[in-house]
């Protein structure tokens, strides 16, 4: 079950449409960045992005710091919102479910897809920044590759502050996964069910930015998103990293149970 | 889409259901109820609890911090992050070894600016500007830092201005940050101060302060300044030397910012008491802000050069301050409900003053108008 969803994920062109176009913003703004050779100014901007001209092996971290914000939740809602409810819309979720496959199998075939996507399109933005930065951007020779404190950056160092990078984010967007999932078990209208998904990260993101919502915010699941730019401090705090990966952890599992005892109870009409 | 709903169908949500009381009990209420618990009683009276805040600076530790201003200040150009420092939300990382071995960087999404402390000088180190800044020189007078708002040293200092006529009373105590901390209240004993109170929680442990709030005379928290995640102990002295920084710039100063300029090149000699309050005892050493008053209500004056006393009133009055003219001069009050300044200007615009305390405005006022009716010894500022 698990290798039909996944192979149904890589043979559609859209998967591959929707990966292109999430690396395309980042190629953009590296092209016009190589171009004008004007970086944001100081403390303006995506996270990283005014230190990337001379130093193309930063480039990844700007590019997921690029679509991070809108970009990355909308293609993963849309996948994972798509995952059972676009089948019910389609008319083949019954039929799915005609053949000898326990609802709880197919629930996890789906979710193992949605992971891969995300884990692809994360990625995909890591690997093409990479490219990107390194042929457009360069390494000038002017500067060195620094932490935000000011420390020089190792290639070693940067290797793995940037895979720790990739890991947090695609955790991060399987929090937004298990949202539109679960909405997706709930509805048969998978438009509904990426936005629903997309609905609670802008509610989340107001109430982030809100004083007064200050007793619930650490538990609110876009609290730590941005957390990954710790890893380019030095030394690295990862209290909120840690509190990320938590956070996340517990809508997933939340959700996800949601969606299972969701899943497994309803009558399957379409 | 209609649901029949079966006992198994029950139990999975039950499982569901159950999962998530367990995770939201653990994860949300689990460390309230922690720090609700109750604490056992100090036994020191609460005049030694301040005493062991106020010896705190050789106490080392490493912790995150975050301050909250609620003073509404105009921007001025020239005073740096002042009004973003003391109205907003700031947030620290600190490491603390002893007075001439710390730092401090303040951290926010785009990048962080990171003080370094060390004995014979002061390095900042900004990422968004890719700036590193040597002060040397040891000039005492200067704009605040995110350091200064830290709770030991906004403490510290506090403690340190206490007067006689101010009171030191024991609060219960509590848990911060899952550290027990004993609680105590200053209260000003002069009413033309505009702090109501302030609330000092002091770890039991070590005598380090970890919470301050200040509450202004309009009944608001003016200032709240925390620790969190406190470790107590000598930081990697890696982590307390400045940075490399390939690449950027790199700058030399005696004086860390405008206050620091003007205060160096001051000349003028001013009156022993202002306002029936007279210079606050102790030594003024050359490139001080002279001071005057006793306990917590002090008034701080700096005189300023006519050039830079232009731009800041025209900032000020940019920002919705009103000239008032007075009988030598003219006045343009900037005021928040706790830090209250008067700049006053003489009649002929040769002599400038910038009047500050967190007093009463009308005490500020008197101290103004008794500058600006003498005649000062020495020369203006260069």
């Amino acid at each position: 079950m698990i290798r039909v969803e996944l192979r149904k994920l890589v043979s559609r062109p859209r998967t591959w449409v929707s990966i292109g176009l999430l690396c395309l913003l980042p190629v953009v703004v590296a092209v016009f960045l190589a171009v004008t050779g004007i970086a944001p100014r100081p403390g303006q901007g995506p996270t990283l992005l005014a230190a990337v001209l001379g130093n193309g092996a930063l480039y990844p971290a700007a590019a997921l710091g690029i679509v991070l914000p809108f970009f990355l939740p909308i293609a993963v809602a849309v996948q994972a919102g798509e995952a059972v409810a676009g089948e019910a819309s389609a008319g083949t979720l019954r039929y799915l479910l005609v053949r000898p496959v326990g609802r709880t199998r197919l629930l996890v075939a789906k979710l193992v897809s949605v992971l891969v996507y995300t884990l692809l399109a994360v990625l995909a933005v890591a690997v093409v920044g990479y490219v990107t930065g390194i042929s457009l951007l360069g390494n000038s020779g002017q500067l060195t590759t620094t932490t935000l404190a000011g420390t020089t950056l190792t290639p070693a160092s940067l290797a793995w502050r940037t895979g720790v990078m990739v890991l947090y984010i695609g955790w991060s967007m399987v929090g937004v996964a298990a949202v539109a999932l679960f909405l997706s078990t709930v509805t048969d209208s998978s438009l509904a069910a990426a936005l629903g998904g997309l609905a609670v990260l802008v509610s989340s993101s107001v109430l982030v930015a809100l004083d007064a919502a200050g007793a619930v915010r650490d538990y609110l699941p876009t609290r730590y998103w941005l957390a990954w730019v710790d890893l380019f401090r030095d030394p690295v705090p990862w209290h909120d990293l840690q509190a990320g990966v938590l956070v996340q952890t517990g809508y997933v599992v939340v959700l996800l149970g949601a969606a299972w005892a969701n899943f497994t109870t309803r009558d399957i009409t379409s | 889409m209609s649901t029949v709903v079966t006992p198994a169908a029950r139990a999975r949500w039950a499982v569901v259901v159950l999962g998530t009381a367990a995770l939201v009990s653990v994860l949300g209420f689990g460390p309230r109820a922690v720090a609700a618990l109750g604490v056992t009683p100090t036994e020191l009276e609460p005049q030694a609890v301040a005493a062991r805040a106020a010896a705190s600076a050789d106490v080392p530790y490493s912790a995150t911090g975050e301050s909250r201003g609620a003073l509404a200040l105009p921007d001025l150009r020239g005073f740096g992050d002042l009004a973003s420092l003391l109205g907003d939300t700031t947030q620290t990382r600190t490491w603390w070894g002893d007075e001439a071995h710390w730092r401090v960087d303040v951290v926010d999404v785009t990048g962080e600016r990171d003080t370094y402390g060390l004995p014979r000088s002061v390095w900042t180190w900004d990422y968004g500007r890719r700036e590193l800044v040597t002060v040397t020189g040891g000039a005492t007078a200067r704009l605040p830092r995110a350091d200064d708002l830290l709770p030991p040293q906004a403490t510290r200092r506090l403690l340190a201005a206490v007067g006689p006529d101010d009171a030191v009373t024991a609060l219960p105590p509590q848990r911060v940050g899952g550290r027990t901390a004993d609680r105590v209240r200053v209260s000003p004993g002069d009413g033309r101060s505009t702090i109501a109170r302030a609330d000092v929680w002091v770890d039991r442990e070590t005598g380090l302060p970890l919470r301050l709030v200040v509450v202004g005379t309009d009944g608001s928290d003016a200032l709240t300044t925390e620790l969190s995640r406190v470790t107590v102990g000598r930081p990697d002295p890696a982590v307390l030397t400045p940075p490399a920084a390939p690449g950027a710039e790199r700058e030399l100063r005696t004086a860390p910012d405008l206050v620091g300029r003007v205060a160096q090149a001051s000349r003028w000699l001013l009156p022993p008491s202002l306002a029936g309050l007279p210079v606050t005892p102790g030594r003024q050493a050359p490139g001080d802000v002279t001071t005057y008053g006793t306990g917590l209500v002090r008034v701080a004056v700096l005189p300023l050069p006519p050039d830079v006393a232009r731009d800041v009133v025209g900032g000020a009055t940019s920002a919705g301050s009103v000239v008032e003219e007075v009988p030598d001069g003219r006045l343009v009050r900037i005021g928040s409900s706790l830090l209250n300044a008067v700049l006053a200007t003489s009649a002929d615009g040769r002599r400038a003053y910038v009047v500050t305390g967190l007093v009463d405005p009308g005490l500020l006022d008197e101290a103004a108008a008794d500058l600006l009716d003498a005649e000062p010894e020495g020369r203006g500022p260069r």
